[in-house]
């Protein structure tokens, strides 16, 4: 038989008494967290559901939905959620709710975390003192919350193009803001589009600044080339816009926020300085194909304008057929005078100042810009041997008189040089740079195999370097392709193939330092 | 009168019942089976954890068991009650009735009933479904796993430790604290009291009745 | 050592509050003059109904340990756990402690409840395969105590299910096994419960004499 210890018979009411406690505790904790309770009402109460779904502000839970109904008309879905306390500050006549489903439309795949643990709903605070129990939940996610500093600015495009709510706006390809929201303008002819720029890339946004679509990949052929531009492999695939002002222009004024800008259809109309000039007309009695409206009007390869159009006409009297290439023309560029020469140019009427270019040679030629695309552009420049002529003031627009180049001639060249560029053997070129590199990784797959993991990195490192020259090496295969153009940028290429060869180098030179190591590994330090 | 006749439970065997000192207890002279424990501190110990493990039990219910934080992605957490349902949802009736049953509904009734025989008791009554929360408590009690429980949330945690955050729900203080208690009631509560007070309130009731 | 069982007295001992009283009418219903518990002198149809629920484990034995417990869905993998890879998981996961508590609760403790009980049922039942009462009432008041415990992977499977739940990227839910083995661990209590340790000393004393 044990004696048990003996305690007080009253000690035992302790324990119900801290159960009470901690039961108390708890409660009051729960009742104190307790804030207000709301309502809030969406079309759909998809992924929502009752005592799960949360209410976040800042990725922080501010409240839980307690139960979800149908409105009284059975239009829409009343969601009642239970807040938190410190919420209920939050609560006020603005606030704005919406439920964050995982998307993958506009700017980037959003909400992705809520593939893990379900919709919830997110909150925006409101400013307004006056609070509110019930809301009416926005049906697109609100991008632009009112705690992220930045500017929303106006624009007015001809069309939305794949731009969508969300829509990334890069701004020297960083991401600087989103598209908020877009509507038709009232009159039906433009579209309205609401960004949102962040701070600080909104006192980026100038007077002078230039929007333009930065949707997918930005081909330009023209006849200065191939220009390839985008600005991230996201705007390739979901669209976006880009702003910057025109390089060579000052910093504008500063300008206030909500000011519309226009949006341009690319880059290289956003970038176009603002027309000026006059306009000429330029007959021609050659070939003018390839020669587009927008092809660059340029006086000794410095561009002085653009083609407007092109038309055909018949002239009766010479009894030719004629091509009238409407230009426009900033001739007042030529009258610069050279920096240091002093002086105000003398104010000389433009006619008058034509009259006088002509007259020492000016005339205008169809050149070929570039053979691979066989663009053409329109010449400006001093033939003081060429036949007199003059301005044609008597029609509009007047016309300027022209030179037949030497196309004809050159074609004949171009197409000897084409025919021999033909023989080069580009695709075999490729083709063996690819096997030796296939090679070259078989060797390396062997060296790893055999060698010490010291040496691994450097082997990663090479062959990494090695992907990338197949990769390279594939671009050169398609630059060579026949249709290809040719005046992409090799400078890319020439620098990872320049890697690749000094990775090899400094395996080669470990190994010839090292040769022992191939088979002993590296040798440890002494400690 | 004479030692009253007690009955092994476990071969039968009949013996006398002899009062026992405080904190003793009897067996069975045949096989050795604990047949019955001297009272410790009598019914208000029993009064007392019975109360306390009722509080515990609504808080264990009350507060998530666990809880799955993945950081920005969000949270998750389920009570005892949740869990059932969720359990249910998966189309698993049966398995999710047997969590209710061992998880919640056992536990409730033993408590229950205890807290129903002893309080009156304590305080000079006699309930009137005695016999029946008598029968209840040990039936209950067997199916009753709340200590199994606790040990499949610690199984659970670290089941899923690798995969995310997991804690503990605050329940579990409660848990751990009820089952203590729990145990507790199992080696300080002796049936035999429950009726040596019954009749003890019984007599003094008709005593009291008399004297009117 | 000539000890006198209740039953021999004629006397039946309440299992609820452990009253011995003389039944006043043998055959009827009897039920305890105290609490009211019906009374019976052995559990009736002991053996019987502990044949039945045993049998009934033993057959959903089978699927309890074949069919997964605990069917995992990620958007990288997806699994299903049988209590014992479940358990295999656990030890190559580097928590050899839950691993070890799992297949003992789990895997060896119903099969040494299954085994045991058949073990005491024939005992009751055949002389050849007795077992010594005393020893026999240690092993029933073994499987009383740790049978409870098995119910521990069911439990976890039914936390984990609550709490992994997003359809789309990871989802746990409860495995048919789970039902099989829930059953398996119910039938076991059931039989545990319907057997009657009593019967054990009544062979010994027969064979005594």
């Amino acid at each position: 038989m044990r004696r048990g210890p003996r305690w007080p018979s009253w000690l035992i009411w302790l324990v119900p008494i801290v159960a009470l406690t901690f039961g108390a505790y708890l409660g009051l904790r729960a009742l104190a967290e307790r804030g207000p309770t709301i309502e809030i009402t969406f079309k759909t109460a998809e992924g929502i559901e009752a005592r799960k779904t949360k209410i976040r502000y800042r990725n922080v839970d501010v409240g839980e939905v307690r139960a979800i109904r149908l409105s009284k008309d059975r239009r829409s879905a009343v969601v009642t959620a239970q807040m938190t306390r410190e919420a209920s500050d939050l609560l006020g006549e603005d606030t704005k709710f919406w439920i964050v489903r995982p998307r993958v439309s506009g700017g980037s795949v959003s909400g992705l975390s809520t593939l893990l643990a379900g919709s919830y709903i997110g909150m925006d605070a409101g400013k307004s003192e006056n609070t509110k129990r019930e809301f009416v939940g926005l049906e697109q996610p609100a991008i632009v919350t009112s705690d992220v500093p930045g500017r929303t600015f106006v624009l007015r495009a001809d069309d939305l193009g794949s731009l969508d709510v969300g829509s990334p706006i890069y701004f020297r390809h960083i991401q600087a803001g989103q598209v908020a929201k877009y509507e038709l303008a009232p009159d039906g002819r433009a579209v309205v589009l609401r960004i949102f720029v962040n701070a600080p890339y909104d006192q980026m946004v100038r007077r002078n600044t230039r929007f333009w679509h930065a949707e997918g990949v930005d081909i330009d052929v023209s006849a200065a080339g191939v220009k390839v531009d985008t600005q991230s492999i996201a705007s390739i695939l979901i669209g976006g816009l880009a702003f910057q002002a025109p390089p060579d222009e000052p910093e504008g004024p500063a300008v206030e926020a909500d000011t519309t800008f226009r949006l341009f259809a690319n880059r290289g109309q956003a970038m176009k300085p603002p027309e000026s000039g006059l306009l000429f007309t330029l007959l021609f009695n050659e070939s003018v194909r390839n020669l587009a409206p927008g092809a660059p009007v340029d006086f000794r390869g410095v561009v002085i304008g653009e083609v407007k159009s092109i038309g055909i006409e018949y002239d009766p009297v010479k009894k030719r057929a004629f091509v009238p290439v409407v230009a426009r023309i900033d001739i007042e560029r030529l009258r610069q005078r050279r920096a240091g020469s002093g002086g105000e140019p003398p104010r000389l009427d433009p006619k008058m100042f034509v009259d006088r270019m002509v007259e020492r040679g000016l005339r205008a030629q169809v050149r070929t810009a570039s053979l691979v695309t066989s663009q053409l552009y329109i010449a400006l420049d001093f033939f003081p041997d060429a036949p007199k002529a003059k301005v044609d003031w008597t029609r509009t627009p007047p016309e300027l008189p022209t030179l037949t180049g030497s196309l004809q001639e050159l074609t004949v060249t171009i197409g000897n040089i084409a025919k021999k560029l033909d023989k080069v053997p580009f695709d075999q070129i490729g083709n063996n740079l690819n096997a030796t590199l296939k090679s070259a990784n078989a060797v390396l797959d062997e060296l790893e195999r055999e060698t010490v993991p010291e040496l691994k990195g450097t082997l990663e490192e090479a062959r990494r370097t090695l992907d990338q020259v197949g990769k390279a090496a594939g671009s050169v295969q398609q630059m060579a392709a026949p249709d290809a153009p040719l005046q992409q940028n090799l400078g890319g290429t020439l620098d990872e193939v320049s890697r690749a060869a000094a990775s090899f180098r400094a395996l080669a030179d470990y190994l010839e330092r090292h040769p022992e190591s191939l088979l002993r590994g590296k040798k440890k330090d002494a400690p | 009168m004479a030692d009253p006749l007690i009955a092994c439970p476990e071969c039968d065997t009949l013996q006398r019942e002899i009062p026992l000192p405080r904190g003793g207890h009897a067996e069975c002279c045949h096989c050795g089976e604990m047949l019955y424990r001297s009272a410790r501190g009598g019914l208000s110990h029993i009064v007392a954890l019975s109360i306390a493990a009722l509080i515990l039990f609504l808080i264990a219910n009350a507060l998530p068991i666990a809880a799955l934080d993945l950081g920005a992605a969000g949270y998750a957490e389920t009570t005892l009650a949740g869990t059932v349902a969720a359990v249910r949802d998966q189309g698993r009736f049966l398995v999710a009735l047997m969590i209710l049953w061992t998880g919640i509904v056992a536990p409730a009734l033993e408590i229950g009933a205890m807290v129903y025989m002893t309080v009156p008791l304590w305080l000079g009554h006699c309930p009137e479904y005695l016999s029946v929360a008598f029968r209840i408590a040990p039936m209950a009690r067997v199916w009753s796993l709340m200590d199994v429980f606790m040990l499949a949330v610690a199984v659970a945690l670290v089941k899923l430790g690798d995969l995310a955050t997991v804690s503990p729900g605050p329940a579990l203080w409660a848990f751990g604290a009820l089952i203590v208690v729990l145990t507790l009631i199992g080696t300080l509560f002796d049936p035999r009291e429950i009726w040596l007070h019954a009749e003890a309130n019984k007599a003094g009731r008709m005593v009291a009745e008399a004297r009117q | 050592m000539t000890a006198l069982t209740a039953r021999e007295a004629g006397l039946v001992a309440c299992l609820a509050c452990h009253l011995v009283s003389r039944p006043a009418q043998p055959r009827a219903s009897m039920r305890c003059p105290r609490c009211r518990a019906p009374l019976h002198s052995r559990k009736p149809r002991a053996l019987g109904r502990t044949w039945a629920f045993l049998i009934a484990a033993f057959i959903l034995y089978i699927p309890a340990n074949v069919l997964p417990v605990m069917d995992s869905n990620s958007l990288f993998m997806s699994s299903s756990d049988t209590i014992l890879s479940g358990v295999r998981y656990l030890w190559k996961s580097g928590s050899p402690v839950t691993a070890s508590i799992i297949f003992f609760a789990s895997i060896l403790e119903p099969m040494l409840k299954l085994v045991g009980l058949t073990a005491l049922a024939l005992s009751v039942q055949h002389c050849g395969l007795r077992i010594p009462a005393r020893r026999g009432a240690q092993i029933y008041r073994m499987i009383h105590v740790v049978g409870r415990w098995s119910m521990t992977d069911l439990f976890a499977a039914g936390i984990l299910a609550a709490l992994v739940q997003s359809p789309t990227l990871a989802e746990i839910t409860v495995g048919p096994g789970a039902l099989a083995f829930g059953l398996v661990v119910v039938l076991t209590m059931l039989a545990s419960l319907s057997f009657d340790p009593r019967c054990l000393y009544d062979t010994e004393r027969a064979d005594c004499g």
